[in-house]
């Protein structure tokens, strides 16, 4: 990939003012300045990790629809389905329907949700053509954004506003459900450069199961040039739908409501020629409810009305509680301080603060309702040791009030052997803190008189934060078109935070508690890489694979416990090859991936191996200043296939899109 | 008889350019120009131009009688060029600080010899002998040269270029817009390298920003025509400063005044400077301590860093 993986350049100072005539003058314009992945502007060749770029051409020549879907195409990485509504996004295996070891950055705002740190992938607030390009940083990023950069950092960076089309309508229709209606404007102005996005995406899901999505969004953004020389970044965008949510114990099938929007403000301003410095704030709501009556206490006890009712004393029959009913926000403020010197030393520090808000009458009911506030700060630094070989050292050092301080650094050694191949040995230390619900969770079904009937999550008192090491080795390079990366790596996670059947916990059901505790670790290790030639952004041909050994200790219960060991929670194998390849106002897009068997965890189960390929096939044709392109999509055409849940199939999936856009 | 020999010597050296005035022309409120007067004036003097020849004009306004035919209108800017070409159709005019396509048009029609210019150009041919040199130990020897549709000097220059086969160009000729610039993205993915040669639509505020971002993001070098573009993010630049700008004029008032002609070639590009971001330059796999180094050996300098000239 020729493509650099930092994500912006600010020319410090505006270069509206250059001269019209062509000659030395004084002029106080600076050098630029680029905001990475990992906050340093470097060359994949100097990164302290292995980073892969998905960039926009790529995702237009792929069939994919979800932003998710985008991440097949990670070497290591295994995104699954766990149902309609819910993309797993995992790095390396051990994963479940509910990742939650990713950071996820939509331009530098953070988008885990502060329930389980998973994310959503489907209200991201981004509009998959809105997309400049997502780098993936895999491995351990916690040295650069904390918290829940454990296993991979993803940054999804979009467009700038005012490079998309002026508009841009699209409708999209397939099988399955599948619609999609979006409309987009986009201008510059002498205050701003903006875009606007509409979009409604509605699909019914897999087969046989409730979990439909119903979505409407709204997105801005604007980026403004001041005066000063400075510039000012803002976002915000709005979502409103339903989901399907699928019978599950005592829930019924019903509809979710979900709803949020969130807002980022940043600005930039360069001091010197070589110095920049950022303040960014973000604030973000979610909520969720799906409060339903559950069927009849007395069924779920066993007992007739009239027992149930000697026995507890109350005429509590239903019991109204949500599966996910909770509402959540975050607010972040964060500032940067970046420079760099003469020979190639670069440097980065930073302070930001956090606050989580979790309320919920299903999660915790005795509490209601639960915040945290984490400060951290950072420093990373690039330092040339010599001609060829470059350090990394980066160290982030966070505190939040119920987990105490944690410092995760990482360092690597870059050795550029001969002129654009380099060879890098990285280590990495990281912690994820609890989420709030994990350190929180406390559900129980209490009837209105009092009576304790049934206690189910219990999060364990001395909780801690799930720590990680992962060594790295890598050769990477570029000739040409080519360009290729091999990396071995070793990781180890501790204090894994997991859910085992806690047997002391009595309550009338006797159906025993499960707790949330630091009961698991789990080892991976592999090879992995990618290779790719790439003649033209939009004609190329990609190979990405892993070959990986997992080793999870489980323990499924305790008092007494129960251990289980898992060697199958990784793909032996998986590997995917990619092309593209446009001709004249065609462009055609294959992909075939393989996933050998993996043994999911939570709902999951153990899936076989897999192949699907997935097409893409589209046209473009210019009517005066527009393009209207119609596009055909075949996803995982060649057969259904389990991905997460033996009871769930990946059918294939048609569709045809439409759209037209303004040059 | 004698009186007519007389008369007619006095006609003879009347008409040469030593009994002539110069008038160097410069628009008013142009500080920069009129410090520019200045250093040329003082450049004449140490020419042996004698002072009494020079007339320095603050503003443009002819003489009551108008200019006489035998004086050098020397004129400073486009504004000036623009008011000498109209108040001195029988002079012979030097046009300075000037670009060369607002010239050539400027001039049409003009009779060949009645007038020569320094512009503040940098001719293609230098910028393209510095990625021939820039590249010579590369593999990707591809050089992207995006200019504004309208710029037909540009247009043609490349066209020129286009039949040397030392490296490869992809000449991209575009309405100067954000989104045009930012559909070039598949010509900067296979550029190994960028000219930035004088365009006022495209290399201009948000345009130029646009194109040094883009640049930066396929780590791509710059090879500027100003001095600003490498402080802006541009790997180098071949720049002229007003010095050179000066003594060039200079120059060339002295070959009319001992002639009273100018050479055959009319459009001059002085000697030009190399100034380069080491950071950057270092960023992307140059060595700046290398490249200064070839541009000293003669031939080198010469061919990218020498005074050039060509006719109209």
């Amino acid at each position: 990939m020729k493509q650099h993986k930092q994500s912006l350049i600010f020319p410090l100072a505006v270069l509206a003012a250059m001269p019209t005539m062509a000659m030395d003058e004084s002029m106080d314009l600076d050098l630029p300045v680029v905001i990475s992945a990992s906050r340093l502007n470097q060359s994949i060749l100097h990164s302290p990790s292995a980073v892969t770029v998905i960039d926009k051409n790529m995702i237009a020549a792929s069939a994919y629809t979800d932003i998710a879907d985008v991440l097949r195409l990670v070497p290591g990485f295994q995104v699954v389905r766990a149902d309609g509504r819910t993309h797993s996004v995992n790095s390396h295996g051990g994963g479940w329907e509910f990742s939650n070891r990713l950071q996820v950055l939509i331009n530098g705002r953070t988008a885990y949700l502060p329930t389980l740190s998973v994310v959503d992938w489907d209200t991201l607030g981004v509009h998959i053509n809105d997309i400049e390009r997502i780098e993936v940083v895999r491995g351990p990023s916690a040295s650069a954004y904390g918290s829940n950069s454990i296993s991979a950092a993803i940054n999804i960076i979009t467009r700038e506003p005012g490079l998309s089309e002026p508009y841009r309508y699209s409708v999209r229709v397939g099988n399955k459900g599948e619609r999609e209606y979006q409309a987009s404007w986009s201008g510059q102005g002498a205050l701003m450069d903006y875009r606007v996005n509409l979009w409604k995406r509605r699909s019914n899901g897999l087969d046989n199961f409730h979990d439909f999505k119903d979505h409407d969004n709204f997105s801005f953004a604007g980026v403004s040039q001041l005066s000063d020389g400075s510039k000012l970044d803002i976002e915000f965008n709005f979502y409103n739908g339903k989901t399907g949510a699928a019978e599950f114990r005592e829930f019924q099938p019903r509809d979710r409501k979900v709803n949020g929007f969130s807002a980022k403000i940043a600005w930039q301003k360069n001091y010197s020629a070589n110095s920049d410095f950022g303040i960014k704030a973000y604030y973000s709501d979610r909520d969720e409810d799906d409060l339903t009556f559950t069927i009849p206490l007395y069924e779920i006890v066993g007992l007739s009305p009239e027992v149930f009712k000697l026995v507890t004393g109350s005429d509590d029959v239903f019991y109204r509680t949500g599966y996910s009913t909770h509402k959540g926000r975050r607010a972040d403020l964060e500032g940067q301080y970046s420079w760099h010197g003469d020979g190639g030393f670069k440097a980065v520090v930073g302070l930001g603060v956090r606050q989580d808000f979790l309320k919920s009458i299903s999660y915790f009911p005795q509490k209601g309702e639960v915040e945290e506030t984490s400060f951290r700060s950072f420093a990373n630094i690039q330092q040339p040791l010599s001609e060829t070989v470059l350090l990394n050292l980066g160290l982030l050092y966070e505190n939040t009030g119920d987990q105490g301080s944690h410092w995760s650094p990482r360092l690597s050694l870059n050795w550029e052997f001969k002129p654009q191949q380099s060879l890098r040995i990285a280590a990495s230390q990281a912690y994820r803190q609890p989420s709030l619900l994990e350190a929180n969770f406390d559900t129980k079904t209490e009837l209105s008189n009092g009576f304790l009937l049934d206690q189910r999550y219990i999060s364990d008192e001395n909780l801690e934060a799930e720590k990680i090491l992962n060594l790295n080795l890598a050769y990477q390079g570029k000739s040409g078109f080519w360009q290729w990366e091999l990396s071995a790596y070793r990781e180890a996670l501790d204090n894994m935070i997991d859910y085992a059947s806690d047997r002391s916990v009595i309550d009338p059901l006797r159906n025993f508690a499960t707790r949330i505790g630091n009961y698991d670790s789990y080892d991976s290790q592999g090879i992995e890489g990618e290779i790719s030639y790439r003649p033209q952004l939009n004609k190329f041909i990609r190979f990405h694979f892993n070959r990986g050994s997992s080793h999870h200790y489980s323990l499924l219960r305790i008092n007494p416990s129960l251990p289980r060991i898992y060697k199958d929670r990784a793909p032996k194998w998986s590997a995917g090859i990619f092309v593209s390849y446009p001709i004249n106002q065609w462009q055609a897009g294959y992909s075939i991936q393989y996933m050998d068997e993996v043994y999911w965890d939570g709902f999951g189960d153990r899936v076989k191996s897999y192949t699907r390929m997935d097409l893409s096939l589209a046209k473009t044709w210019d009517i005066g200043d527009k393009e209207l392109e119609v596009k055909f999509g075949a996803l995982s055409f060649n057969s259904s296939y389990q991905e997460f849940n033996e009871d769930l199939f990946i059918e294939p999936q048609y569709y045809l899109g439409f759209t037209l856009a303004k040059r | 008889m004698t009186a007519r020999y007389l008369l007619l010597l006095a006609l003879l050296f009347g008409s040469l350019p030593g009994f002539a005035d110069i008038h160097i022309l410069v628009p008013e409120q142009s500080k920069s120009l009129e410090a520019a007067a200045e250093q040329i004036k003082t450049e004449m003097r140490s020419r042996g131009i004698a002072e009494d020849d020079l007339s320095i004009r603050y503003g443009l306004q002819a003489p009551a009688e108008g200019f006489d035919k035998t004086d050098l209108l020397l004129a400073l800017g486009p504004k000036a060029a623009n008011f000498a070409l109209q108040n001195g159709q029988q002079n012979k005019i030097v046009f300075s600080f000037v670009e060369e396509a607002f010239i050539r048009e400027a001039t049409e029609g003009r009779k060949v010899g009645s007038w020569a210019a320094i512009v503040i150009n940098q001719p293609l041919q230098r910028m393209y002998a510095l990625a021939e040199l820039l590249l010579a130990e590369r593999s990707n020897k591809t050089v992207l040269i995006p200019n504004s549709l309208n710029n037909a000097l540009l247009n043609k220059q490349v066209e020129d270029l286009s039949q040397s086969e030392a490296l490869q160009l992809i000449h991209r000729s575009i309405e100067p817009n954000a989104r045009n610039i930012s559909r070039l993205e598949d010509e900067f993915y296979q550029a190994a390298m960028i000219l930035a040669p004088l365009d006022n639509e495209l290399w201009r505020g948000k345009n130029a920003r646009l194109l040094l971002h883009q640049a930066y993001s396929y780590q791509l070098p710059i090879v500027a025509h100003s001095r600003a573009f490498t402080k802006a993010g541009a790997m180098l630049a071949v720049y002229l400063s007003k010095e050179q700008v000066a003594k060039e004029t200079a120059d060339l008032v002295k070959t009319w005044q001992a002639a009273d002609s100018f050479a055959q070639d009319a459009i001059v590009y002085p000697e030009a400077n190399l100034e380069i971001n080491d950071n950057i330059a270092r960023a992307l796999r140059y060595k700046p301590e290398l490249i200064r180094q070839q541009l000293q050996q003669p031939e080198q300098k010469q061919k990218i860093l020498g005074r050039q000239s060509r006719a109209r």
